[in-house]
């Protein structure tokens, strides 16, 4: 969104959109009407600008819980294994666990 | 946010070949789980350090600053682990209790997220199924895993879990 002028000329207000893949000129106007809708145009901008800032937030906080709640379940799965392994237990193929029939104790 | 990984317990755990070697049933290594196992008291004690952080995360993310709010939260989660636990549960079944308990909490507060959100967009909706994915499936994974342990018999297991507030809590089982 810009205000332009003409070879020096005028202040005009202008967005610029896509069409057809290409970025052309809109031309909105000049004068007391131009400056509503470009104190509007700004508005709206600072308005997605506060939205994406609390979207990000809300996704940092999101992360962080899902982080510590992935931490604390993977020491949770590995301490379930260390405790089925030394009770003889023993995963085939990383499937179900299975008790080993033959289990000998280490001296 | 800060890595709360303790040293204790990442030198422990940091043997994952012999775990992964051990699940595969090779026997060779069962002293090396015998040693690990002898070094628990500290695993499990750095667990519920994991645990509390977790906890406070979710629940910072369900009631931030509301006091009430967090209050009945905390009480809601202390029931469904006692719930779950059943009487006298082995440190074991409160561990995986305790990890049922989040991954439900963290499924409920994605879902609720998703449902207050005013600008919904494709890529918010894309981002919210992807957490949901991941919570329903530490969540299924960790009621399997509590479920499978009751089947099998629990291993006898005595620690010291930490509390709020740094108390001792002794467990057994």
């Amino acid at each position: 969104m810009a205000w332009e002028s003409r070879n020096g000329v005028g202040r005009y207000y202008t967005r610029s959109k896509r069409v057809g893949g290409r970025v052309v000129r809109e031309y909105i106007g000049a004068g007391p009407v131009a400056d509503l809708i470009a104190a509007q145009d700004a508005e709206r901008r600072a308005e997605r600008e506060a939205e994406r800032q609390a979207w990000n937030a809300a996704k940092a906080r999101i992360e962080d819980a899902e982080d510590a709640v992935e931490r604390f379940s993977k020491r949770v799965t590995e301490l379930t294994s260390l405790l089925l392994v030394d009770a003889g237990y023993y995963r085939h193929h990383r499937g179900r666990w299975r008790k080993r029939r033959d289990r000998y104790e280490i001296t | 946010m800060t890595d709360m990984r303790s040293p204790r317990l990442a030198k422990v755990l940091n043997e994952s070949k012999v775990l992964e070697l051990a699940e595969k049933g090779d026997r060779s290594v069962l002293p090396q789980i015998r040693e690990l196992l002898d070094k628990l008291p500290d695993a499990v004690d750095d667990l519920g350090d994991l645990h509390r952080v977790a906890r406070n995360a979710l629940l910072d993310l369900s009631s931030g600053e509301h006091v009430l709010l967090r209050e009945a939260q905390t009480r809601k989660l202390d029931q469904m682990g006692a719930a779950i636990s059943g009487p006298d549960p082995s440190a074991l079944e409160r561990l995986l209790a305790n990890q049922i308990v989040l991954c439900w909490q963290q499924l409920r507060l994605i879902t609720i997220r998703e449902a207050q959100e005013r600008e919904y967009s494709l890529t918010k909706g894309d981002y919210y199924q992807r957490c949901l994915d991941r919570a329903q499936r530490r969540y299924l994974q960790a009621i399997k895993t509590l479920a499978q342990v009751r089947r099998l018999g629990v291993p006898a297991l005595q620690v010291n879990i930490a509390a709020d507030g740094g108390k001792q809590v002794n467990v057994k089982s």
